[in-house]
């Protein structure tokens, strides 16, 4: 799972849980794939994301470093940036590990790279 | 020329041929499940055609005629068709496609040899005569091949076609080679400085380098004159034997296939050894029932007889990135053309499949788009395993990401992604477990939920669960009021709700026919308000 992808993750779709988001990770086993870097493609997912939440992830997860506190206008020109949070998004990847409800603490297990996110009949809304 | 494919794909079929090969609409011709075309420039486009990705398989044709006044009384069908794949003129222009698609593959071939090759080319050829051998395997085919190529290449190097590719078809020629002639071949091939060994049994795929080599040879302006001249003179003589045999290197297999009423009547056995037979005097090709390098198709309707020689042996529809497909590869094209994933290509796009099973449509979106993510979901942990394996195989990983989730309770925030495409369960094969109502209108209310706005949809659903899926769409005074919805969303009704007058914010732009097998289904192209 990337972490882009656990920025687009919530879990409210636990019975009385609100917000869900962002998810808390447990990472037991990460790591980092080589992805080619396409700056116009970064630069327009990041405007999907909650950067916030994808900085959180990444520290969590331990490799949050060199990645700014806000995203300033002048990204743009800012390959450098860039290129931490391109790695960041795109090419951290937890395989092994679990994902966990703000909101109850329901832990959501990610296994082989792929994250489970079914629920128990009692757990639906 | 002609392209088969599923009912209702030919017309995707046909706009695909005018897009990928310039081909013009007046000179395409659509019939029930086949589209007929006229290539311009063949030669340059062999490629391109095999790359064709609505068609399940494409064929050079060798006839086609309405069958309709012939089938009054059996004797005049049959001498109808008799005299029609005697006629040795209808496969010229086949002998001459699959000669160039030959020619093609072999070039590419080559290329790979030249990408891998030691300095020294006669070093190379040396080793690949050293390896012929030791490999083991058929002769004739390699034979067929690297006589093929080099024929095909020293005409082009002279410039003149005919001399080295009669078509001739006078004689008498037999099916199967001489082992003099075997002898022949092997020698003609000897003269060149590369090969030596040959007469020893060969695989072909070794001989096929051997003959690159061999090939590379003729092309070298390094290389002196004699040994341009000894090739020549190789390429000439193969061109010979070719000529004596008839192009009698191609081998081939009868298939026929007959449908509607003329089946009843048919003895398919028997059809297909008295049309062998001809077929092999007019082309000089020669029957060989057991793996042959073509097959001769004919099928016979009611309406039609069309006769062909399949450009690949495998369907196109058979997709190198796809080992397990769940889905039809042309119809999961058709989809991810449909959701217009290219129009997007430099910015980032998310692609959401919410029921991926094996993942075939994303795969096969994947496989046109690469700058985009896409993430596919299932209830099914081992239906996510084969996917898993299927995007592993296909080397997609970075760009395919799974999640097992219910497809009612999509774990995304809104409005996250751009396009979903889904294949929804037909409640035939996939039963849908409670109302197919509910079912329904829940997963189109959390696909409208996720998807941004105006993003697309574009589902695949069974022709009788259209007029539901249709029946819950915004209302056409809805779509005009559209700027005051924006803001709104309807939330999936409650268990036991009533869906009423309850509608998705989803829109239809258009619907398309296609025939699964014998399952009627068709693909709607939803796009959010």
């Amino acid at each position: 799972m990337k972490l882009l992808t656990h920025n687009m993750l919530t879990s409210n779709i636990i019975k009385g849980v609100s917000n869900g988001f962002p998810l808390g990770i447990v990472a037991n086993k990460v790591e980092v794939k080589d992805v080619d870097f396409n700056q116009s493609f970064v630069l327009k997912t990041l405007s999907k994301v909650d950067w916030n939440a994808l900085r959180q992830a990444a520290t969590q997860v331990g490799h949050g470093d060199g990645l700014p506190e806000e995203l300033g206008e002048d990204l743009k020109e800012n390959d450098d940036v860039l290129k931490k949070i391109h790695n960041a998004m795109l090419q951290v990847e937890v395989v092994e590990g679990e994902l966990v409800c703000p909101e109850t603490g329901r832990k959501f297990p990610i296994s082989n790279g792929i994250p489970n996110m079914l629920l128990l009949e009692h757990e639906l809304q | 020329m002609y392209a088969t494919g599923g009912r209702g794909t030919e017309r995707f079929i046909s706009k695909e041929i005018q897009e990928r090969l310039g081909v013009k609409e007046k000179n395409i011709l659509v019939r029930d499940g086949k589209v007929f075309f006229e290539l311009p420039e063949v030669d340059y486009q062999v490629n391109q055609l095999l790359m064709l990705k609505c068609a399940e398989r494409v064929f050079v044709a060798i006839k086609d005629y309405d069958n309709k006044s012939f089938l009054a009384n059996k004797r005049c069908f049959l001498d109808k068709l008799m005299q029609e794949l005697t006629l040795s003129i209808n496969y010229t222009f086949a002998q001459k496609v699959l000669q160039q698609l030959y020619c093609c593959q072999f070039c590419g071939q080559r290329k790979e040899v030249e990408e891998n090759a030691p300095k020294s080319e006669i070093e190379v050829g040396l080793n690949v005569i050293k390896r012929c051998s030791t490999d083991g395997s058929d002769f004739e085919v390699k034979l067929k091949k690297m006589r093929k190529v080099s024929s095909s290449h020293c005409t082009d190097l002279v410039g003149d076609g005919n001399d080295c590719e009669s078509l001739d078809v006078s004689n008498d020629l037999p099916l199967t080679k001489s082992s003099g002639q075997r002898e022949h071949d092997a020698s003609s091939i000897r003269k060149n400085e590369c090969a030596s060994n040959v007469d020893s049994e060969l695989s072909p795929t070794v001989v096929q380098e051997g003959a690159c080599v061999l090939n590379r040879v003729c092309d070298d302006d390094e290389l002196n004159a004699d040994s341009l001249r000894d090739a020549l003179q190789c390429g000439k003589c193969l061109g010979k034997i070719d000529g004596d045999s008839d192009g009698g290197d191609l081998t081939f297999r009868m298939s026929i296939k007959c449908s509607g009423k003329v089946r009843r009547w048919m003895d398919i056995a028997r059809l297909s050894r008295d049309l062998a037979w001809r077929v092999s005097k007019a082309s000089g090709w020669s029957s060989r029932l057991k793996n042959p390098a073509v097959e001769v198709c004919v099928h016979i309707s009611d309406d039609h007889m069309t006769a062909g020689v399949p450009l690949t042996k495998l369907p196109l529809s058979k997709r190198s990135y796809i080992t397990d497909p769940g889905l039809r590869a042309p119809v999961a094209w058709i989809m991810c053309h449909l959701a217009e994933v290219k129009v997007y290509q430099a910015g980032s796009h998310c692609v959401l499949d919410p029921m991926c099973g094996k993942g075939t449509l994303l795969l096969e979106a994947c496989s046109e788009v690469k700058e985009a993510e896409y993430f596919g979901t299932d209830f099914d942990s081992t239906q996510l395993t084969t996917a898993a394996i299927n995007v592993k195989k296909a080397g997609f990983v970075n760009n395919i990401e799974l999640l097992s989730a219910n497809s009612h309770k999509l774990p995304f925030r809104h409005e996250v992604f751009d396009v979903v495409l889904c294949d929804a369960p037909f409640d035939q094969k996939h039963s849908i477990s409670g109302d197919a109502d509910v079912f329904y209108f829940k997963f189109l209310s959390e696909i409208c939920r996720v998807l941004r706005h105006k993003g697309r949809c574009v589902l695949l659903t069974s022709q009788a669960l259209k007029d539901k899926v249709q029946s819950f769409m915004a209302r056409d005074q809805d779509i005009s009021k559209e700027d005051c919805h924006l803001s709104e969303f309807s939330r999936p009704p409650e268990h036991d709700a009533t869906l009423g007058n309850q509608c998705v914010q989803l829109w239809l732009v258009s619907e398309h026919y296609v025939k699964l097998g014998e399952t009627h289904a068709c693909i709607m192209v939803l796009n959010k308000l």
